[in-house]
């Protein structure tokens, strides 16, 4: 069993210092020097960074990122070529919102790149100074005007800022291990509530207001649940019964660092068949952990699990649909390495933050989920939850 | 995240429904000329794909492939078509598939049916894809001529249909049930924090798929709930106001909750039955504003009306109180929201109305089977 390390791992400083807004400003200030830093050295001069404040598990946002301010409507960042910088902030009633992050550097606009106009003009600059970042979150229809102040950006600052934010600093881990704590104090606590007869839908709400309660911001979460799993899916209203087996993909937020736990359940005693394959999981994901590695390539880490799962005679079994991916980043400035797949051309970097899960179907068991999330770290991935998940059963 | 009961209710919203929203669509594209319509959706927005399918995608770009007289086909889902037999489960289009370049795909199922040219209908393309993805979808599409489709979709949208009417007030007494569940935790406990985890746990326990939330801060700003505060420490218990949202088989109800009470005497109140008395068919925002004035006098400073359309989104056609070109016609489902602001109180309540022949009425909550 591989455990998470001690708070030393983050410093001296304990989780409640570490996500204060003082440390969290300490932070930002030093991702957006590390950010501007960058662009002068790819020949620009400034920094602009814009979000349109669609937030998913699987999406970065660099605004968030760079001020610690989670857009609600769309937004912008500029970081001037002294260090200095603005945040521009859409609907302008939620002003208060962000002078709580950056203080009198924020201001409520109605346009955020009639804003980022007249600021590079008050820097004395032209567009294509500028490293703009977060090409990939503008819409058609918002692109115009985009390209109107800053010109055609080829999408290079959307891959640096990945590459910049992909080791994650501290405040960053200890908002993610803080999450998982709430996920496995979560799903502890559901298992206490779990019962025949429950629609998957109510053990979503019923979790819900568990994670809430322990200071999940967001959560993303897929649970259902069936006899012979085909995949894990947003929840229906089919009801959890006696031999059921009940997926959980469960992935509270801190901070804007969302964590996953991949959990199963049975209701009543498991068969022989799902310890057993859920045992087969466990040692895949045994095997994908210690490949993953600073400098190794991220594939590896699939290859590593579909190897355990071929020697047991499930090679057909490692493709889709009976799989997607053996895990993928988690973050807010970065997702990096990305999806864990065979082809990926990634390399793993020391501090990549993900999730690693073997989550497969067999056709013995069904779906089954097993997961963690992780740090990549020279001797291989180690441990954000406390300790790696087991078949869990209620009802027995 | 929208993860709540994601389900295809067809009780509620048979497939006849569907058939009808089709054969409407198709109508619509005749008279424009269009061979075929391709609808993109995102979670914000379900649009076409949502409204034809019951498809509601809480994360992976959706589309939709219509042409008229055959079978749509839906591309969703994150590839490899794991996800698939879910999404045939909630969806009254069968034929789903995943293509990894979106645009040779459309390209491919146009081409199925006999599409090989012609005038090409697109909706939610300008908010749904990003810059590289759009100029691919257009690259595979150069042999058609590519025309918007988002103004012909929200007329024909305006108009709610019976069984839309009958999710919306369903919607809408689930959410009087949170909202209830709320005062009653808020009352017991004195806090705000709570109490919206208790609304929003009653919301979701009565098959809600999201839920959203605006509390007023102690600084007296209304902030989303829970980012924008620090647990139970940030949010005003007293006064206290709230701003209720949840959708329910992908329909919007609102909810304003505050206090002091906003019996009918408050100026919210007051407000609100202003805009209802003046919205008619022809209205405009501005009319509004102009019957507020006249009911409240300089107490309308103080006053901020949105009046917009509901339904799969909460803000869509008529955008009356943000299109000084929009107007009210008969049909029209319209959200008036009143946000009052004294100082560091605010106060905020929400009517959902349809507008008649002879002004509007209310559209009730009528609880769900």
């Amino acid at each position: 069993m591989t455990a998470r390390g001690a708070p030393g791992d983050v410093g001296d400083l304990a989780m409640a210092s570490l996500t204060s807004s003082a440390a969290l400003v300490e932070a930002v200030a030093a991702r957006q020097r590390r950010l501007l830093d960058a662009a002068k050295a790819s020949g620009r001069a400034a920094v602009f960074i814009y979000s349109a404040a669609a937030h998913s598990l699987l999406a970065t946002d660099g605004v968030w990122w760079a001020s610690g301010f989670k857009p609600m409507g769309e937004c912008a960042l500029g970081i001037a070529p002294d260090g200095s910088f603005e945040l521009w902030v859409s609907p302008s009633g939620d002003l208060s919102r962000a002078e709580d992050a950056v203080g009198a550097r924020a201001a409520g606009v109605s346009d955020v790149f009639v804003a980022a106009a007249a600021w590079l003009a008050r820097c004395g600059l032209r567009g294509g100074e500028v490293l703009f970042c977060g090409t990939d979150k503008i819409s058609v229809r918002r692109y115009p005007s985009a390209a109107a102040v800053f010109g055609e950006h080829d999408g290079t600052g959307d891959r640096l800022l990945l590459e910049l934010a992909r080791r994650r600093d501290k405040v960053e881990l200890a908002h993610a291990l803080e999450a998982a704590r709430i996920a496995e104090l979560g799903f502890a606590r559901l298992l206490e509530e779990i019962r025949p007869g429950l629609g998957e839908f109510a053990v979503v709400a019923i979790l819900d207001g568990i994670l809430r309660e322990l200071g999940s911001q967001d959560n993303f979460v897929l649970i259902s649940a069936s006899q012979r799993n085909r995949s894990v899916h947003p929840p229906t209203e089919r009801t959890v019964e006696r031999g059921d087996v009940l997926l959980a993909e469960i992935s509270p937020s801190v901070g804007g660092m969302f964590t996953q736990i991949c959990r199963s359940v049975t209701i009543g005693r498991p068969g022989p068949s799902i310890a057993r394959d859920y045992e087969l999981l466990d040692a895949a994901f045994e095997a994908g952990r210690v490949a993953c590695v600073p400098g190794g390539p991220v594939r590896a880490a699939a290859l590593a699990m579909d190897a355990v799962l071929t020697g047991a005679g499930f090679g057909d079994y490692c493709r889709p649909p009976y799989m997607r991916a053996r895990g993928h980043g988690l973050g807010i400035g970065s997702v990096l390495p990305g999806d864990v797949t065979v082809s990926t051309p990634e390399i793993f970097a020391e501090g990549d933050y993900f999730v690693l899960h073997p989550n497969q179907y067999l056709p013995t068991s069904g779906y089954l989920l097993c997961g963690e999330p992780v740090v990549v770290e020279p001797g291989g991935a180690r441990l954000m939850s406390s300790r790696r998940g087991e078949l869990a059963s209620v009802g027995v | 995240m929208k993860h709540g009961r994601t389900t295809w209710d067809r009780a509620v919203l048979p497939p006849d429904e569907f058939e009808e929203r089709r054969l409407a669509v198709e109508r619509v594209l005749e008279s424009i000329g269009a061979v075929a319509v391709v609808g993109f959706a995102d979670s914000s927005r379900p649009g076409l794909v949502g409204y034809l399918s019951n498809y509601l995608t809480a994360g992976a770009l959706a589309t939709l492939i219509c042409v008229p007289g055959v079978e749509a086909t839906l591309v969703a889902g994150l590839g490899g078509g794991r996800d698939h037999p879910f999404i045939k489960g909630t969806s009254y289009v069968q034929d789903v598939r995943w293509f990894p370049q979106l645009g040779a795909g459309i390209s491919q199922v146009l081409a199925e049916h006999g599409v090989a040219e012609g005038r090409l209908a697109l909706a939610g393309f300008d908010d749904c894809l990003n810059r590289a993805r759009a100029d691919g979808v257009l690259a595979a599409l150069a042999a058609y001529e590519v025309v918007t489709f988002d103004d012909a979709f929200d007329a024909l949208r305006r108009t709610k249909r019976e069984r839309e009417l009958g999710v919306m007030r369903a919607a809408r007494a689930v959410l009087d049930e949170a909202g209830s569940a709320f005062s009653a935790s808020l009352q017991e406990s004195g806090e705000v924090h709570g109490a919206l985890i208790v609304a929003e746990r009653v919301a979701k326990l009565r098959g809600c798929r999201d839920f959203r939330a605006l509390a007023l801060a102690r600084d007296g700003s209304l902030r989303p709930w829970p980012e924008g505060g620090t647990g139970s420490t940030s949010w005003s218990n007293d006064p206290f106001a709230v701003y209720l949202a949840a959708e329910y088989l992908g329909y919007w109800a609102d909810l304003g909750v505050s206090a002091p009470d906003q019996g009918e005497t408050s100026w919210c109140v007051r407000a609100l039955e202003a805009a209802q008395a003046a919205l008619q068919i022809g209205s405009s925002g501005a009319s509004l504003q102009v019957a507020l004035r006249d009911r409240l006098g300089a107490a309308v400073e103080q006053i901020t009306l949105e009046a917009t359309g509901i339904g799969l989104t909460l803000d869509e056609a008529p955008r009356l109180s943000n299109d000084e070109s929009a107007l009210a016609r008969e049909g029209d489902v319209v959200c008036l929201r009143v946000w009052a602001k004294d100082g560091r109180t605010s106060s905020v309540v929400t009517r959902q109305v349809l507008v008649g022949e002879r002004g509007c009425t209310p559209l009730e909550g009528s609880s769900p089977a």
